[in-house]
């Protein structure tokens, strides 16, 4: 598959599946009154604002999300040289995470800008703590993983230990743990665009880098490649990315490590396309779950974090035994 | 010209190389020997610019560690001896070589195309352009990898033990094609355990020892160096037989002719 092509299914595909996410569920549109509404130009009523207010919010930070956990995952999957990598596994989430309920703790007033200052605070230094762990071991493949694990599950008892003591600091207990989109707010979703942007075009400026990198650290260096700046870099950019899900959508994991292996096993290993491949099939791969999430059991809303295992999962399975490849980078 | 003035390098606290002076001409093959351990890799990374050191190491007046990693890499070339495979195909890898030469945007136009296809067919590598790397033998991927650094097209090119892992036929062929580019006014500095192949094929030996450089020259002085056979325990002479692939060979320490 082409990037031309996977591009193309991707926008179409989303634009289905936004369509579907407004019209389906419990809200009790129909496009026809989509239509008759953009027909009309009147923005009011309760269709009007049920779409802008509601629907819209959390279609986007669905696909927000989505986008920037897959891509955070496909830049740290590269910088660490393994395979395994991704926000949730080794503990970038969880340190956004332990920052967030922290913050919540000490703040309880405070604006819904540190929420997110304190989510890129600790997924920034979760990433650092693992890497300077690897770095210092010396061996930095398998070891990066072993840190990572280790960190989550500190990163996770101390946000256990907080919400324990404060059963206040999040609001939404159990979405936050699992991850989901049925409290997401205006607030927590429109200003992590700009965020999520400059992301993408950092992960964007950093690509054809990336493909060097893929040489190994001393042919990179070989070749003029800058190899400590860039993985600096990337850390630095996935930590932002993933710190922006964090704080808009709690603790998803999953996507960040199957997103970029899938789109890798179909548009090949060029990073100047599988950035914006990676972008748009984590979009539209968490914005499916969370759909499907509301959908099956309307009007019970199941979990959109154990939905993506069980779409997810399977998935990935079938790629990898249909391709019948090893996981490579 | 590549000139080094007591040059030490460190590794830990534990000292590696120490006092190192030499020069390297414009244009030669030349072949960097010694026994394991003894800090030939180290010695090459320097001049790559990867390794830290003390002292001097000058190209064409310019110090080393002193220039932009991009602009070395303009000059110097290196390929090291254990690296990974990745999953691409070899025109993305040669066309890696070109990574130090392009802008910001690191946009590949037509006329970089054009030298990667070039460097393809100056290294018998056209016909894998289209292959993936890990489909290829050791022979073809250490030849597809020569073509990067050809397209890198640096003045200077380093290898470390690039005969490493290839079956006979495979060396000598690798051998003929970095002496083709010697022709072609490159300096080729290469990291050799083959005795009889690097005295039959370099221009100049460096003999690296005990840390230090025990001793340099071309390979009829290097032959009766007694400190050769010190570090290896054997010599080279020169080869009797006409139809030798190589010219020397190696005797016992103290062989009789």
């Amino acid at each position: 598959m082409n990037k031309r092509s996977f591009i193309a299914a991707a926008a179409v595909l989303t634009a289905v599946l936004m369509i579907t996410a407004v019209c389906a569920g419990s809200s009790g549109i129909g496009l026809r009154e989509i239509i008759s509404m953009i027909g009309n130009g009147s923005p009011d009523g309760k269709t009007y604002d049920v779409i802008m207010y509601i629907m819209i919010l959390r279609i986007a930070g669905a696909w927000l999300c989505g986008a920037a956990l897959a891509a955070a995952g496909l830049l740290l999957q590269v910088s660490s040289g393994n395979v395994l990598a991704s926000p949730g596994i080794i503990g970038v989430n969880a340190g956004a995470g332990f920052f967030v309920v922290g913050a919540g703790v000490l703040f309880p007033a405070g604006a819904i800008y540190l929420k997110s200052g304190a989510a890129f605070l600790g997924a920034l230094f979760a990433s650092f703590l693992v890497y300077g762990l690897a770095k210092k071991t010396g061996s930095s493949k398998t070891t990066v993983i072993m840190a990572g694990v280790a960190l989550t599950s500190l990163f996770s008892a101390g946000i256990d230990a907080l919400i324990t003591f404060f059963p206040d600091a999040v609001m939404d207990r159990t979405n936050f743990y699992l991850g989901g989109f049925g409290s997401v707010f205006g607030t927590s979703v429109w200003p992590m665009v700009p965020v999520i942007a400059a992301g993408a075009v950092i992960a964007a400026l950093l690509s054809p880098r990336l493909n060097v990198l893929l040489l190994g650290d001393e042919t990179a260096a070989g070749v003029g490649l800058n190899v400590d700046r860039c993985r600096f870099m990337c850390i630095m950019c996935a930590a932002l990315l993933a710190a922006a899900a964090v704080s808009m959508a709690g603790l998803l994991g999953f996507v960040g490590l199957i997103v970029p292996h899938a789109v890798r096993f179909l548009v090949g290993n060029d990073y100047r396309t599988l950035v914006p491949c990676t972008m748009l099939g984590g979009g539209f791969f968490l914005l499916a779950c969370d759909t499907l999430a509301r959908l099956l059991f309307a009007p019970f809303e199941f979990p959109v974090g154990v939905m993506l295992s069980f779409l997810g999962a399977p998935f990935f399975l079938w790629l990898l035994i249909k391709r019948k490849r090893r996981l490579e980078l | 010209m590549i000139e080094i003035k007591d040059i030490g390098i460190g590794c830990g606290g534990r000292q590696i190389l120490s006092g190192i002076t030499t020069k390297f001409a414009d244009r030669g093959l030349y072949c960097i020997i010694g026994p394991n351990g003894s800090g030939k890799t180290t010695f090459i990374k320097a001049i790559a610019g990867i390794k830290h050191y003390s002292g001097s190491i000058k190209l064409n007046g310019g110090e080393i560690s002193g220039m932009e990693q991009g602009e070395r890499a303009r000059k110097i070339s290196y390929l090291p001896q254990v690296r990974p495979v990745p999953v691409i195909d070899v025109r993305t890898l040669i066309s890696h070589g070109r990574f130090p030469h392009l802008g910001f945007s690191k946009t590949m136009t037509a006329a970089e195309m054009e030298i990667v296809e070039k460097s393809a067919e100056m290294t018998g590598t056209s016909g894998l352009l289209d292959r993936m790397l890990p489909e290829l033998s050791g022979g073809e991927r250490q030849r597809v990898y020569i073509a990067m650094m050809a397209a890198q097209d640096t003045e200077v090119m380093l290898l470390d033990e690039p005969a490493i892992y290839l079956d006979v036929t495979h060396q000598v062929e690798l051998m003929s094609l970095l002496g083709g580019l010697r022709d072609k006014g490159k300096c080729i500095i290469m990291v050799a355990h083959d005795l009889p192949q690097a005295f039959s094929c370099a221009d100049g030996l460096k003999l690296i020892a005990g840390g230090t450089l025990a001793a340099e020259g071309t390979p009829d002085e290097m032959c009766g160096a007694d400190v050769l056979a010190e570090s290896f325990g054997l010599a080279v002479e020169r080869s009797g037989n006409r139809d030798g692939i190589y010219s020397y060979e190696l005797v016992k320490r103290g062989g009789v002719k």
